[in-house]
């Protein structure tokens, strides 16, 4: 056999109701249209409600792989979340695995409560770039409110996932398949937050190489 | 390359599998991870001869689904595997008839468990009940079972069984789609055939079943779900069922173990096909078995194995029983994955862990034990539970007497943990919180006086609920229930109740709880919790002080479910001159006790600040904030200033 | 030396909830109560409905059971025993000269006196008083003659007056009177010596003391009244012994009911309280046996003496002298009540610190 059969591992995850569901989805979608054998499987405790969710996004070009990523098998990463990064790569991260990550941080509720302390944020994204080859933090969450539509979070995400080449799957799929997962009234911010979302990622990257 | 393909999630392509199987009835009560095969096919109701339908229980559902097969035509009843416990009087009866169209029951497990209250496997009941059980390993699968037990149902007249679990219920893969049939039967009840289970018949009908269930064991020696990967005559065997048969094979590759590991995957799990496993058991000299919960394909290979010992020889086997097959938790506990199954062969082949022991393990190691917090479910913004239990622990606190509530199944039992003031301390199965406290309520001629207090939801009520409410009149008991009336299952994904308003407007419900309770005679009080809290604090504590059956209705729409069809039109802000933060009078009020996703706090001004595109303008803080620092105001266009 | 004591103990909710909330030592006096949401108040019921993080908070600081800070130390109530019916600079009879025939103010009228006249002569802006609905008292802030006559009356069963004090102190500028119990007496002087006081906050400038032998719990009084099957409550007495009932006069009928069976439904925390003279009041104010229409009243502070004397300089009050044989049982009763709270207190169960601090005072007062 001749075709390149490595099993490509992605987790996209965040916290309940930031849409990282959807955007799995959309990132399955795509790979199925070109032809991959895709398998996506939902990470999360009592449906959300506030909880962790993380959608773990598999495929290859030949055999049906199981919903779920083995320990310290991860390639990329998009977190929605900051804390939600850490809580995935402490158990599927490993030296090569490359991440995108939202900045702002959502507290838990054992930290509205005093019962844990949030880390800092400087030296959580500390340990993420420790724990990943490479890191793009990205000021999504504030892209989204620039937009005045923050529930367009995950296709900045995902914008950002497309413009970090971290993957081989290809924008304009993205774009294409946009049109059938999103209501129509939504596809022109859907379509600007994913393009800000490149613009985001491809401004870090040329940062990376000037430095 | 195929490229007819759609992505649809393991629940979809059981949905979908009703319609190409034939299916004329769909319907079940809302569970994880089962909900979205209903809720699916209710998508789909208009566009095909299809009856879909929420049921407000499980047995309720399967004799709803009978009464189609004994007409002739189809039906698919969907559940999570509490469910198959509610049905199971029926099942165990109707199995004994001889169906003239097809009735599958699908039961959707969730080891781990990730949603439930019990890790049961459903798969027992196959064999308690006698009926063909599949269990498919991918969505694709998933499809093409239901489909075929549907007819099989029908050509063969018995009940048949899908288990699915929540990992393949919930995961997306690409499914090939066939075609959906017309409806062709014209529904007839014969009389001619009466459906009596009466005692001196059962014996032959139970007689009639076992011969069945012979015949649909030789179709399951030549099933197509039953698949082999390996070397011809491999001496080490692993035996899987559902998504163990993908982890089995995703390990065996990871070790590069294809030239010595056989993989035996089994859909069709009862009866088992024995003549097929016999021929690759006759190979091998160890097994290895993959499946989810209990050892049910172990056991019964176990059993084959004794049957044929003398032309087997010595086999070792590997499991649940003798401990390889293992989680954190240990064997027959928790959720199967690529991991367990790794181990396993690992520790059975003596091979090392390169990764276990890496700088990069012990680095993560690291910075998790000093910075990952939990992440612990709350309450969504602006959920009434957040207010309904407020008053509950306020009340209970008040009357000091160490009262407590029991719940159940919903969104409410989150009120176990913080973000409900811990208040719930017993939680079972559907409406078990009202019998719980009636009970409770007959301890007092021991000299129990603490007030136990039993909440529900509005589709638990209907569930399950009643049976207990009438057992609490009936017996004079002295018991506080709350029903927790959000209008709609929430937790399951906002699925219909009886007590959803079609348009909100809170007077059209299509069964409205309190006829029902004043009308069994019990003091009924209707309050929304949200706008009157310090009334709903006062209610619950004089109810306590009173005695007999009192009920609760505190009545208020799931704000997740409301913002779906209503735009939030206020928020909440903080007047910072006013808040006092940290300090005496206050202490973070609306943030450490609220709980609220919309409010944080700024530890550098000392002020609490409210999150404005979280808010939903509940109210719950403005109106407990010690200092009156916070109000609500007018949410204009989207231009507010973030 | 208060820092260490910091160090160790809970000064905030956690301390309260150990100590005073809760147990039968607390005697819902509402001191704790409106100062935040982490407690909450029910009528006389009184709970923490929330923890508090707050090492060293108001609600500890005020209650009348714990002895947090020093200046609050030698308050009667606690240690500061200083003799029979504490310290004082003058006793008198007195009666209401302009006391209205329809004879609600039982005990001579003389509190909504000294409260208007407060009003009257700008000492206060506002009186805190406690008003009942069917015999369950509320507290309110009252600002006219009008209202806090309204307010006049004995009420049995308690009412955490002082949470009303602690929403209206937050008014600025407010200056208050408060009319209360022995224990919101004490209470009240320790906000007044609170050192953390803001001082945005307003004033609390009279406080006028009603003597007090117990009361009852409105849960026991709503008890009660169900024994008699009435709810409308025109007036309650307590006749003088030999009597040993109840009155409750509803509707013009006269109901009885035994004080054996009244005495049950007794506040826990009454029964461990050292004070029957509202020893930390400005002026203390009871009744004289046998002399209906006329009060005992105590001077104890040079505000007290101020305003009472004003009062008299209007002719609004009547003064007589309080007889030594008179005096004489007024103390013996008053340090009956100091020894039954001890001994109560010794033979409870739970060793709370009031308790233990309570039982120390025995040898004193046994010197006395």
């Amino acid at each position: 056999m001749t075709i390149n059969n490595k099993v490509t591992n992605l987790i996209i995850t965040g916290v309940g109701g930031q849409g990282n569901v959807l955007a799995a989805r959309l990132v399955a979608s795509v790979l199925l249209e070109e032809g991959y054998e895709v398998t996506v499987g939902d990470v999360y405790g009592l449906t959300q409600r506030g909880g962790s969710v993380a959608s773990h996004v598999r495929w290859r070009e030949k055999g049906t792989l199981p919903p779920l990523v083995p320990s310290r098998s991860l390639d990329i990463l998009v977190a929605f979340e900051p804390l939600e990064a850490l809580r995935v790569l402490s158990r599927y991260g490993n030296e090569k695995t490359a991440a995108v990550v939202n900045e702002t941080p959502i507290m838990p509720i054992g930290v509205q409560t005093g019962r844990f302390h949030y880390p800092n944020l400087a030296e959580l994204q500390e340990g993420l770039d420790l724990l990943t080859e490479k890191l793009l933090m990205i000021k999504a969450t504030a892209i989204a409110r620039e937009l005045k539509q923050l529930q367009a979070l995950n296709m900045v995400m995902l914008g950002a996932l497309a413009g970090s080449g971290f993957t081989a799957i290809k924008r304009e799929n993205f774009t294409r398949i946009l049109h059938s997962y999103v209501p129509k009234k939504f596809v022109d911010i859907n379509r600007k937050a994913f393009e800000m979302g490149i613009n985001a990622s491809s401004l870090i990257l040329e940062d990376y190489r000037r430095n | 390359m195929d490229i007819e393909r759609t992505l649809l999630m393991g629940n979809e392509a059981i949905a979908r599998g009703a319609l190409e199987g034939g299916a004329s009835y769909c319907t079940g009560y809302p569970g994880n991870p089962s909900s979205e095969i209903i809720g699916n096919l209710l998508l789909h109701k208009n566009k095909y001869e299809l009856e879909v339908e929420w049921s407000v229980n499980e047995i309720v559902a399967l004799e709803a689904a009978a009464a189609f097969s004994f007409a002739g035509l189809s039906a698919l009843v969907a559940m999570k595997q509490n469910g198959i416990n509610v049905c199971s009087d029926f099942l165990t009866t109707v199995c004994l008839n001889e169906l003239k169209g097809g009735l599958l029951v699908v039961v959707c497990d969730d080891p781990g468990p990730l949603t439930s209250t019990n890790e049961e496997d459903s798969r027992h009941f196959a064999k308690i009940a006698q009926i063909p059980l599949l269990e498919p390993s991918t969505p694709q699968e998933a499809k093409d079972m239901t489909s075929w037990l549907l007819r099989l149902s029908q050509d063969m007249g018995v009940v048949c069984m899908l288990r699915s679990v929540s990992r393949l219920s919930h995961c997306r893969g690409g499914v090939k789609l066939g075609p959906i049939p017309q409806q062709v039967e014209e529904p007839f009840f014969d009389l001619q055939k009466p459906l009596v289970g009466l005692p001196q018949l059962v014996a032959l009908n139970h007689q009639a079943l076992l011969n069945k269930m012979r015949k649909i064991q030789n179709v399951f020696e030549h099933s197509a779900f039953n698949s082999y990967h390996g070397p011809s005559k491999a001496r080490f065997l692993i035996i899987a069922g559902g998504l163990g048969a993908l982890y089995a094979q995703e390990a065996v590759e990871t070790l590069g173990l294809e030239a010595v590991v056989g993989v035996l995957k089994i859909g069709t799990l009862w009866p088992l096909p024995a003549a097929f496993i016999t021929r690759h058991l006759y190979w091998a000299e160890s097994v290895l078995f993959v499946e989810e919960v209990d050892p049910f394909i172990e056991d019964q290979v176990k059993v084959l194995y004794a049957e044929h010992t003398e032309e087997m020889g010595k086999i070792i086997f590997y499991g649940k029983n003798t401990g390889e097959v293992s989680g954190p938790n240990g064997p027959g506990v928790g959720e199967i994955n690529a991991d367990i199954v790794l181990e396993a062969l690992r520790s059975i082949f003596n091979i090392e862990d390169a990764s276990s022991y890496s700088s990069y393990s012990e680095l993560s190691g690291k910075l998790t034990s000093s910075m990952l917090v939990p992440r612990e479910l709350s309450f969504c913004r602006g959920c009434p539970h957040r207010a309904s239990f407020f008053a509950l622990n306020a009340a209970l606190k008040l009357d000091g007497r160490d009262g407590f509530v029991i719940g159940d199944i919903g969104c409410y039992g989150l009120a176990a943990g913080e973000t409900g003031f811990n208040q719930i301390k017993a939680l079972h199965c559907m409406g078990s919180g009202m019998g719980n406290a009636s009970g409770f309520s007959k301890l007092s001629s021991f000299g129990f006086n603490q007030p136990a207090v039993a909440v529900a939801g509005d589709s638990t009520f209907y569930h399950a609920c009643l049976p207990a409410l009438v057992n609490a009149c009936f017996n004079n008991a002295d018991v506080l229930f709350v029903i927790l009336d959000n209008s709609i299952t929430a937790m399951t994904g906002f699925q219909e109740s009886p007590a959803t308003p079609s348009d909100f407007s809170k007077e059209n419900a299509p069964v409205i709880i309190e006829n029902i309770t004043r009308g069994m005679g019990v003091k009924t009080t209707v309050l929304d919790p949200l706008e009157n809290i310090q009334e709903a604090i006062e209610l619950i504590f004089n109810q306590l002080q009173e005695g007999g059956v009192k009920l609760v209705v505190f009545r208020r729409a799931c704000a997740t479910y409301e913002e779906k069809s209503l735009p939030v039109t206020s928020f909440a802000r903080v007047e910072e001159t006013k808040c006092v933060g940290e300090s005496c009078g206050c202490d973070r009020f609306c943030i450490r006790v609220l709980g609220c996703p919309a409010v944080e706090y700024d530890y550098n001004k000392q002020k609490a600040y409210i999150i404005e595109d979280s808010c939903n303008g509940c109210g719950l803080c403005v109106k407990l904030c010690p200092k009156e620092a916070i109000s609500l105001l007018e949410k204009g266009d989207m231009s507010c200033d973030y | 030396m208060a820092n260490a004591l910091h160090k160790q103990q809970q000064f905030g909710l956690r301390g309260l909830s150990l100590e005073v909330l809760g147990t039968d030592a607390c005697t819902a006096c509402g001191s704790c109560v409106s100062i935040c949401s982490s407690i909450l108040a029910l009528g006389d019921r009184i709970a923490s409905v929330a923890e508090c993080g707050v090492d060293t908070g108001r609600c500890y600081h005020f209650c009348p059971r714990t002895v947090p800070f020093p200046e609050s130390a030698g308050l009667a109530g606690d240690l500061g025993y200083k003799g029979a019916v504490g310290s004082y600079l003058d006793y008198y009879i007195v009666r209401n000269v302009n006391l209205s025939a329809d004879n609600k103010y039982q005990y001579g009228g003389v509190v909504s006196t000294l409260m208007s006249r407060a009003l009257e002569v700008g000492i206060i802006k506002g009186a805190v008083v406690t008003r009942s609905s069917n015999g369950f008292p509320y507290p309110v802030t009252a600002s006219t003659r009008e209202e806090i006559l309204k307010a006049a009356g004995s009420k049995f069963a308690l009412s955490p007056t002082n949470m009303e004090v602690n929403r209206a102190v937050n008014n600025p500028g407010a200056n208050l009177g408060v009319v209360g119990l022995p224990c919101q007496c004490t209470s009240l002087k320790k906000m007044q010596l609170y050192p953390g006081k803001a001082e945005k906050e307003g004033a609390i400038s009279i406080v006028l003391g009603l003597f007090c032998t117990w009361s009852l719990t409105q849960l026991g009084w709503y008890r009660l009244l169900k024994t008699i099957g009435k709810t409308d409550v025109d007036r309650v007495d307590l006749p003088p012994p030999p009597a040993e009932v109840m009155e409750i006069f509803s509707q013009g009928a006269r109901h009885e009911i035994p004080l054996e069976e009244v005495k049950e439904q007794i506040r826990p925390g009454c029964h461990v309280c050292l004070d029957m003279t509202a020893e930390n009041a400005d002026i203390s104010i009871g009744m004289v046996e046998g002399l209906p229409g006329h009060n005992t009243v105590i001077i104890r502070t040079e505000q007290g003496k101020f305003l009472f004397q004003s009062a008299v300089d209007a002719g609004q009050l009547e003064i007589s002298t309080l007889d030594d044989t008179r005096w004489q049982h007024l103390a013996e009763a008053s340090i009956s009540k100091k020894n039954r709270a001890i001994n109560n207190a010794q033979n409870r169960e739970e060793a709370l610190p009031y308790y233990k601090r309570i039982i120390k005072l025995k040898e004193r007062i046994e010197k006395q």
